[in-house]
């Protein structure tokens, strides 16, 4: 008897997935769009460096995708938090559903859009090598660095979507307690504020505690169980938040 | 300038985009099937993936190679401008095997006179000029020019470096300095989440410059006679 739920509740789940898969799907055109306006950004270089002794002036722009990845990021958190939104659940009115299986299907359709978002930042930056390529002098372009070594992309996508998961967990999380209780629209803003000025080394060791961890089994450990944790307290969260309705 | 009205430009267009799909929501979504977003996606995944073989493909031959022996070659130039200022000066054979020091240039000129004089341009720069008399009298003056270390980052543009105009006319000497050069690099820098497992501090590299000085020597005939005048303390006989 008890498995037989459980197979229900994973039935029910992959078919809301992929049914919600569909119905978000224009969620996608965000991150398209994000992504084309950094790249652009991101043509006009990320810094510069000129210095001059009189006789020769030597100037240095530097290149990078890292911007592409960064409003990738948002564009998780706020898919994340727009999940949880009235206007998005009402998408699930059509099928038999419950609270376990509506977060295990948004979880899934996250997941995906970690996937996604992951693979396309990391090569956006391909993209800009190529244009690069073709449309700046070559005798000026760096080689060090542009010659993108095939492991470094795939390690690149790899954190990439880890980070994007992480991500999407506080943003699920942060929608889930503003569903709670609207007052923590604003208690989540001034508690971060508040340990980020009071607290400072406090919530920049949270910060290292991900950004500074250069092995990546570390990294992808510390960033699934935090995952874990942040969406199973929003799906206990939503539970309390039936139940109290 | 440009760039900046680019940036506006682009964010202005931003703001448009949003704005179109904001207010024009329900004409633009509702024709949109989940079918028509999939092929979109999946085009754009579909091409971003096609581009990973194409950079492979393209050849990396124009490129500015990085140099790995940078802190040697900068060594060696600071220890022979240290050597020059605590007047201990090399032939052109020492400076011919210095690491880091580059020859840029090299002319032979006829003697025209019993006497040689400078004529030095005043933002020619402080070079050192070096004068060594050969051994015989050959009648004709050796110019070289050298060009010591010159870096930005892990590049070494020493190469690149245009040498002074020299030209020897009635027995004087004139040095021209070139016209002002300007080098422009493009950096590109891997994404903070490679760098992150890279062993790299930071994804943006220390591009910070070094600047290279100039040496001139002047091989001259035994017996020319050289007037330094009030430059004695620039030009130095070894």
């Amino acid at each position: 008897m008890m498995s037989l739920k459980e197979v229900d509740l994973l039935s029910i789940s992959i078919k809301q997935y992929v049914y919600k898969l569909k119905a978000y799907s224009t969620l996608f055109y965000g991150l398209l769009l994000a992504q084309i306006i950094t790249l652009f950004f991101s043509l006009n270089g990320i810094s510069h460096m000129s210095s001059s002794n009189g006789e020769l002036s030597v100037s240095v722009n530097s290149y990078s995708a890292s911007l592409v990845i960064v409003f990738s990021f948002f564009w998780i958190l706020f898919a994340a938090i727009q999940l949880t939104t009235k206007q998005y659940k009402k998408i699930e009115n059509p099928l038999v559903t419950n609270r376990i299986s509506g977060n295990l299907s948004n979880i899934g359709f996250l997941m995906t859009a970690c996937v996604f978002g992951g693979i396309t930042s990391s090569l956006v930056g391909v993209l800009l090598r190529i244009i690069m390529y073709f449309t700046f002098d070559r005798s000026q372009i760096i080689s060090d660095e542009f010659i993108l070594a095939f492991s470094d992309l795939l390690l690149g996508i790899s954190v990439a979507i880890l980070y994007m998961v992480l991500i999407s967990g506080m943003g699920y999380l942060t929608g889930m307690l503003t569903k709670v209780s609207m007052a923590f629209v604003i208690i989540i803003p001034a508690v971060i504020i508040g340990i980020s000025k009071a607290y400072a080394d406090i919530f920049q060791s949270l910060i290292k505690f991900f950004t500074l961890e250069s092995s990546l089994p570390l990294f992808a450990l510390k960033v699934i169980i935090t995952s874990i944790l942040m969406f199973g307290v929003s799906i206990l969260l939503s539970n309390r938040g039936e139940v109290s309705q | 300038m440009s760039r900046v009205l680019s940036q506006i430009l682009l964010f202005l267009i931003g703001i448009a985009i949003v704005f179109m799909f904001k207010f024009k929501r329900p004409k633009f979504y509702r024709p949109l099937s989940w079918k028509l977003n999939v092929l979109a996606t999946g085009l754009y995944l579909g091409v971003l993936i096609m581009l990973v073989p194409i950079l492979y493909m393209l050849p990396a031959k124009d490129f500015i190679k990085t140099v790995e022996s940078k802190d040697q070659a900068i060594a060696s130039s600071l220890n022979l401008m240290n050597n020059l200022y605590n007047q201990h000066f090399p032939t052109e054979g020492d400076l011919d095997k210095l690491e880091g020091v580059y020859k840029n240039s090299c002319q032979t000129f006829k003697v025209d006179s019993s006497k040689l004089s400078f004529d030095l341009q005043p933002n020619i720069g402080n070079y050192p000029i070096l004068i060594e008399r050969k051994d015989i009298d050959d009648g004709e003056i050796d110019v070289s020019t050298y060009v010591t270390a010159q870096y930005v980052g892990e590049v070494n543009f020493t190469k690149r470096l245009l040498p002074p105009a020299i030209t020897v006319k009635n027995g004087m000497l004139s040095l021209r300095a070139p016209d002002r050069q300007t080098f422009e690099f493009k950096q590109f820098n891997i994404d903070f989440t490679m760098a992150q497992f890279d062993n790299q501090n930071s994804s943006i590299h220390e591009m910070s410059p070094h600047f290279s000085n100039q040496i001139i020597v002047i091989r001259v005939p035994q017996s020319l006679e050289i007037n330094r005048g009030v430059l004695g303390d620039r030009i130095q006989i070894i």
